[in-house]
C-alpha cells in the first residue's frame, strides 16, 4: 500500500470528506470537539490558582478555600467529561452504520 | 489492642481470599463466563493501580509536609483521562491493532521492531521501578511495625530492623508466588490475566473504603464535623503552605505523564484493556476514583498533626490515627486499605517489568546463544514461562535488595516522584510513536539515552544517596556548570522540577533534532505510518515481501510458541481464507504477517519479528520494496484514469451510435412508408389514365369528352413523368454525376424567378415578405439549380403552412465569404422529432393534409445545395418551419483570386467527393 502517501488522498478518495454533514454527524464531530477542549480547560482551572497564588505571595487565598475550590472543580470536569463521555458512545453508536470506512472523529480538527 | 498475631493472620486470610478470588475468576473466564470480568467497572478499578501505598500513606504525609502539592499527582492524571480522546484513545487502539505487551514493546514496535530499542527502554523501567517495590515492601513492613510496636508491652518486645527485613522478604515471596501463580498462566502476555485484574479490583475497593472510613471519622469522630474541620485546616501548619508555580505545573506534568508511562499502568490500561468503550467510562470515572481517594487526604493530615505526639511520622498517620483512639477495626481496615494498595502495585508492575525483561532481553539473549536461532527443536513456550518467572523472581529480589541497601531509610520516601521521572523519559518517543510520522529509531534511541543520562545524574543518583556531597555542592571535578542540582549554572530551581526540565527538554530536544536528520528504515516507515494512521487503517501494509518461507516452517515454529492446537487453528483459519484444505496456507506476505502478529502477542514485535525473518530468509521489506509498490499503485492510479478516459470514449461512442440506430430506424419506418407512398401515387394516375384510356378505347362518345379525357390523360401522365423526373433528378445529384451550369446572376433576380415560378401570382393565399435592399447580392453559381431550391422551399410554405394568413419571411444578409438565406414562415413548423428526417429522401410529414409531392423536395434541395458548395439547415426555434441556406459569396472570374476561396473551392470537392 502506500508507505509514504499522505493518508489524505484515500479520504477524499472515499468521498466521505463532505463539507456539508448530516446533523447527526455534525453534532458529533462538535462533541469531539469538545472532548478534545475539556482538558485544556481542567489544566487551566487546575494550574491557575497556583500561577496566581505564586505572583502574589501575601494574601491569597486561604487553603481551606483553596482546598474547596480544587474539588469543586475537580467534581465539575468529571461531571461533564461524564455527560460528554457518555453522549460520544451513544452517538457512535447510532452512527457505526454511517461512518465505516474512515475515522470519522479523525477528519475533524485531529 | 489489635494482638499481632491476629492482624497477621488477618492479612493472610486476607491474601488468601485474593488467591481465592483469582483462582475463582481464571475459572470462570476460561469457561467463558466472563462477562463481568469485562466490565468497565473492573477495568477502571484495576487503573487504581496507580494509587499505591506511597499514595495511600504517603499522601497524607505529603499534604502534613507540603500542603495541598499531593493533589498535582491526582491532576495529572485526571487531566490526561479527561483527555483520553487525545492520546489514551489511541494507544489503546495501537495497543490492540499491534498486539502489544508492554510499553517497551510499544515503542520497539513503532520503532522498527528495534530489540535494542526495547531492551534500552525494559533497563529504564526496572531501574525507575525497582526503588518503587522497595517502597511498596517498605510501607507494608512499617505498617505491620506499627501494630506490632503498639501491641509490644515493652521496650525490648519493639520491632528491630532484622523483623523488619524478614517481614520485607516473606511480602516479597508472597507476591512472586501470587505473581507466578496468576501472571504467567498463560503464555499470550497479550491475554487478559483475569485472576490478577479481578483481585485488583477487588483491592482498589479496599482501599478506597479503608481511606473514607478513615477519613469520615477524622471528620465526624474527631473533628466534629465539615465546618470545623475546614476551621482545623485554617489553623494548622498546613495552611501556611503557598504554592510554587513551577513544583505545581511540574509535579502535575510529570504525574500525568508517568500514568501513561509507567509500565504498571501500561499494563492495565492498554494490555489488559477488553474493548475501547471501557475507556470512554474510565475516562471520568477514574478521575472520580481518585477524587475520592485525595478527598480525605487533608483533615486525616491536619488531625493528625494535632493529634499525634511531635515527631511521630505523618506517613503513617492513616494507621496511627485510629490506632491512639482504639479504633482497632478502623486500624485493620486502613492496613488492609495500606497493604492493598502495595500488593497490587507490586503484582502489576512485576507482570509488566517480568515480560519486558523476558521478552526483550531473555529471550533475544537466548535466541542469540543459540546457533540455530528460531528454529529450535522442543517447545518454547515452556522456556517462555520460565524466563518469565525468572523475572519476576529476580524483579522483587531486586526489590528487596534495594530495600535492604538502602536500609529503610527515609530517602526511599522521596522515591516516588524519582521513579515518575525516570520512567517519564520515553514520554517524548511515545508521543513520537503515537503522532509523529517523522520520529526515527536513532533519534528515539538517543532521546531516551538523554534522558535517562540526566534524570540518572540529576535526580536518582543524589536521590539515593550515592554522589558525594562535593559532587552535589561544587559539580564533577569541581565544574560549577555540571553540578547535578544547578545544570548549566541555573541555580534556585526546585531539584525535582530542575531535573524534569532539563531531562524531558534535552530529551525531547535530542529526539527531534536526530530524527530530523536521520533516516528511518522502511519497517520503520511502515510501522510509523500504521502507528500514526492507526483509526485510518484500511489493510495494514504487510512488512514481508516474498520471502522464501515454508508454511511448514512457520507452523513448526508457530506450534513451539502458540503451543500446537491454537497454531494449527490459526492455520487452518488462514487455509480456508485462502480457499485451500488442510492446515497449509500459501505463505503470502500477510499471512506471514499475521503469524507474527500473533506471535508477537507472545514474546513481543521485535523478538517475533526476528525469528520469523528466520525462516522467511530475512525477506523483510526493503526501501525497493516500498518504492516498487509506491509504483505500483501510482501506475494503478494511472491505469485506473486511462480506464476512466476509455470509458468516456465509449460511453460517447455508444451515445453516438444510439442516436445513429435511432435514425435508421426512423428512415426505415419512412422508406416503408415511401414506398407506399410511391406506389400510391404511382397508382392513382396509372389507374385514371387506363380507365380514361378504356373511355376512349369504347368510343361512342362526344368529341368534347374525349378531348377531356384526352386532357386528363396526358396531364396524370405529365405528373407520373414529374415524379419520375424527380426521382432521376436525385439519383443523378446522389451520383455525383451532375454538371453545374455555373454562371453569374443576382440573387434578387433569382428569388423573383423563383416566386413567379411558384404561382405566386395566381392568387395564391402566401403572401411572401422580402427586404429588396439586402439581396443586391451578385452570385456566381449555377441559377437554375438555385432558382430550383427557392422554388421548393416557397412551394413547401404554400403547402405545409397552416396559419390563417401563411406569410413567409425570406432574410437574406451576407456574412463574410458566405451568403445567408433563411426562409420563415408562420406556421406551426416541423416537431423536433421530425427536424433531423426531413431532408432525407421519401421525407414526408405524416400528419400533412396536402400531399402534393412525394418528399423529394428538401432531398433534392440539399443535393443541389450541397453541389452549390453551401449548406441546407433547418432552423429551430422561429415560430414557424424554417430553413437556411448558406452559399458560397463568389463572383464571376474570382473564384480561385484568394487563398479564401481557394478553401472554399477545396470543400466544395471535398463535399462533392464525400456525397
Amino acid at each position: 500500500m502506500r508507505p509514504d502517501a499522505e493518508p489524505r488522498t484515500t479520504k477524499r478518495a472515499t468521498g466521505q470528506d463532505g463539507v456539508f454533514l448530516e446533523r447527526r454527524i455534525y453534532r458529533r464531530r462538535r462533541l469531539i470537539d469538545g472532548a478534545k477542549l475539556l482538558p485544556l480547560l481542567a489544566a487551566l482551572m487546575f494550574l491557575l490558582p497556583a500561577l496566581i497564588a505564586g505572583a502574589q505571595s501575601e494574601g491569597g487565598a486561604s487553603t481551606a478555600m483553596r482546598l474547596v475550590y480544587f474539588f469543586f472543580v475537580w467534581f465539575a470536569m468529571i461531571m461533564v467529561a461524564a455527560t460528554v463521555a457518555r453522549s460520544l458512545d451513544q452517538s457512535g453508536r447510532a452512527s457505526t452504520d454511517a461512518e465505516t470506512a474512515t475515522d470519522p472523529d479523525e477528519n475533524g480538527s485531529g | 489492642m489489635v494482638a499481632f498475631n491476629i492482624l497477621v493472620f488477618v492479612a493472610i486470610g486476607y491474601v488468601v481470599l485474593l488467591f481465592g478470588i483469582a483462582a475463582f475468576a481464571d475459572q470462570r473466564a476460561r469457561r467463558g463466563a466472563s462477562k463481568w470480568l469485562r466490565s468497565p467497572l473492573t477495568y477502571t478499578l484495576s487503573l487504581s493501580v496507580y494509587c499505591t501505598a506511597w499514595t495511600f500513606y504517603g499522601a497524607v504525609g505529603n499534604a502534613a509536609r507540603s500542603g495541598l502539592e499531593y493533589l498535582t499527582i491526582y491532576l495529572g492524571p485526571t487531566l490526561v483521562f479527561l483527555g483520553w480522546w487525545w492520546i489514551l484513545r489511541k494507544l489503546v487502539r495501537i495497543g490492540r491493532a499491534e498486539r502489544i505487551t508492554s510499553i517497551a514493546d510499544l515503542i520497539s514496535s513503532r520503532y522498527g521492531k528495534s530489540t535494542s530499542l526495547a531492551a534500552l527502554v525494559t533497563v529504564l523501567a526496572v531501574t525507575g521501578t525497582t526503588p518503587y517495590i522497595a517502597l511498596q515492601l517498605q510501607s507494608v513492613t512499617l505498617s505491620f511495625a506499627v501494630f506490632a510496636n503498639a501491641s509490644a508491652e515493652t521496650a525490648a518486645a519493639q520491632w528491630q530492623a532484622s523483623d523488619l527485613n524478614s517481614t520485607a522478604l516473606y511480602v516479597a515471596a508472597g507476591l512472586a508466588v501470587f505473581t507466578i501463580l496468576f501472571g504467567t498462566r498463560n503464555l499470550d502476555a497479550n491475554e487478559r490475566h483475569h485472576g490478577v485484574v479481578t483481585a485488583i479490583a477487588i483491592e482498589a475497593v479496599v482501599k478506597l473504603v479503608a481511606l473514607i472510613a478513615v477519613g469520615l471519622f477524622v471528620i465526624w469522630g474527631v473533628s466534629g464535623g465539615l465546618s470545623d474541620t475546614l476551621q482545623m485546616i485554617e489553623a494548622s501548619p498546613v495552611a501556611n503552605w503557598s504554592p510554587d508555580a513551577g513544583r505545581w505545573v511540574g509535579l502535575t506534568f510529570l504525574s500525568a505523564t508517568a500514568v501513561i508511562c509507567l509500565p504498571r499502568m501500561f499494563q492495565v490500561l492498554v494490555v489488559e484493556n477488553a474493548d475501547e468503550r471501557h475507556l470512554a467510562i474510565a475516562s471520568w470515572a477514574f478521575p472520580l476514583y481518585l477524587l475520592a481517594m485525595s478527598l480525605f487526604v487533608v483533615p486525616i493530615a491536619v488531625v493528625g498533626i494535632a493529634l499525634m505526639p511531635d515527631g511521630s511520622n505523618p506517613d503513617l498517620f492513616v494507621l496511627t490515627i485510629p490506632l491512639a483512639l482504639d479504633q482497632e477495626g478502623l486500624a485493620v481496615l486502613a492496613f488492609l486499605g495500606g497493604f492493598s494498595s502495595a500488593t497490587s502495585m507490586v503484582i502489576v508492575a512485576s507482570i509488566a517489568l517480568s515480560t519486558m525483561v523476558s521478552n526483550h532481553i531473555v529471550i533475544p539473549l537466548w535466541l542469540s546463544m543459540r546457533s540455530s536461532g528460531a528454529t529450535v527443536s522442543g517447545d518454547v513456550r515452556s522456556v517462555v514461562i520460565m524466563s518469565r518467572r525468572v523475572s519476576i523472581v529476580a524483579i522483587l529480589g531486586l526489590g528487596y535488595l534495594y530495600y535492604r541497601v538502602t536500609g529503610g531509610s527515609a530517602a526511599l520516601s522521596s522515591i516516588g516522584l524519582v521513579s515518575f521521572a525516570g520512567v517519564a523519559q520515553v514520554f517524548p518517543a511515545l508521543m513520537g510513536a503515537l503522532f509523529w510520522r517523522g520520529a526515527s529509531r536513532s533519534g528515539a534511541m538517543a532521546g531516551v539515552v538523554t534522558g535517562f543520562v540526566i534524570w540518572g545524574y540529576t535526580l536518582f543518583i543524589p536521590a539515593i544517596g550515592l554522589l558525594p556531597v562535593s559532587v552535589v555542592e561544587f559539580g564533577p571535578f569541581g565544574l560549577g556548570f555540571l553540578r547535578p542540582q544547578a545544570l548549566f549554572g541555573i541555580t534556585g530551581m526546585d531539584p525535582l522540577v530542575h531535573s524534569i526540565f532539563w531531562s524531558m527538554m534535552l530529551n525531547a530536544g535530542v529526539f527531534v533534532l536526530v530524527s530530523l536528520l536521520s533516516f528511518p528504515g522502511p519497517l520503520e516507515r511502515l510501522q510509523g505510518a500504521s502507528f500514526a494512521n492507526v483509526f485510518e487503517r484500511s489493510s495494514g501494509a504487510s512488512g514481508w515481501s516474498g520471502g522464501q518461507a515454508e508454511s511448514e516452517d512457520l507452523l513448526v515454529m508457530a506450534q513451539r510458541l502458540l503451543g500446537a492446537r491454537d497454531a494449527q487453528e490459526l492455520f487452518q483459519t488462514a487455509a480456508q481464507l485462502q480457499g485451500k484444505a488442510g492446515y497449509l496456507p500459501d505463505p503470502t506476505p500477510e499471512f506471514v504477517d499475521t503469524v507474527e502478529r500473533k506471535l508477537a502477542g507472545s514474546v513481543g514485535a521485535a523478538t517475533a519479528h526476528a525469528m520469523v525473518s528466520q525462516i522467511n530468509g530475512q525477506a523483510a521489506i526493503t526501501v525497493q520494496d516500498l518504492l516498487a509498490v509506491a509504483d505500483e499503485s501510482a501506475q494503478m492510479l494511472e491505469y485506473s484514469s486511462a480506464l476512466e478516459a476509455k470509458s468516456t470514449e465509449l460511453e460517447q461512442t455508444a451515445r453516438q451510435l444510439r442516436y445513429a440506430n435511432e435514425k435508421l430506424t426512423e428512415i426505415s419506418v419512412q422508406k416503408d412508408a415511401f414506398l407506399s407512398q410511391v406506389s400510391h401515387e404511382l397508382r392513382t394516375p396509372m389507374t385514371s389514365i387506363r380507365s380514361f384510356s378504356e373511355f376512349l378505347m369504347e368510343g361512342g362518345m362526344s368529341g368534347e369528352d374525349r378531348t377531356r379525357y384526352s386532357r386528363i390523360i396526358h396531364d396524370e401522365s405529365v405528373r407520373l413523368t414529374r415524379l419520375l423526373d424527380d426521382l432521376l433528378d436525385l439519383s443523378v445529384l446522389e451520383s455525383g454525376q451532375v454538371v453545374l451550369n455555373e454562371q453569374a446572376g443576382m440573387l434578387h433576380d433569382l428569388l423573383d424567378q423563383a416566386e413567379a415560378s411558384a404561382g405566386m401570382r395566381d392568387g395564391s393565399p402566401l403572401k411572401i415578405l422580402r427586404t429588396r435592399s439586402s439581396e443586391e447580392l451578385p452570385v456566381f453559381t449555377d441559377t437554375d439549380r438555385l432558382t430550383q431550391v427557392f422554388i421548393n422551399l416557397i412551394s413547401n410554405a404554400q403547402k405545409y403552412c397552416d396559419a390563417d394568413q401563411p406569410q413567409l419571411h425570406i432574410k437574406t444578409r451576407q456574412r463574410d465569404q458566405r451568403i445567408e438565406l433563411d426562409f420563415i414562415d408562420n406556421g406551426t413548423g416541423i416537431p423536433t422529432r421530425q427536424q433531423s428526417v426531413i431532408f432525407e429522401k421519401f421525407s414526408r410529414l405524416t400528419n400533412t393534409a396536402a400531399a402534393g409531392s412525394a418528399g423529394l423536395g428538401l432531398a433534392i434541395s440539399r443535393e443541389i445545395i450541397q453541389r452549390l458548395g453551401g449548406s441546407i439547415s433547418y432552423l429551430p426555434g422561429q415560430g414557424g418551419a424554417a430553413f437556411r441556406i448558406e452559399l458560397p459569396a463568389r463572383v464571376e472570374n474570382a473564384e480561385f483570386a484568394s487563398d479564401g476561396q481557394d478553401a472554399l473551392a477545396d470543400q466544395i470537392t471535398a463535399k462533392s467527393a464525400s456525397a
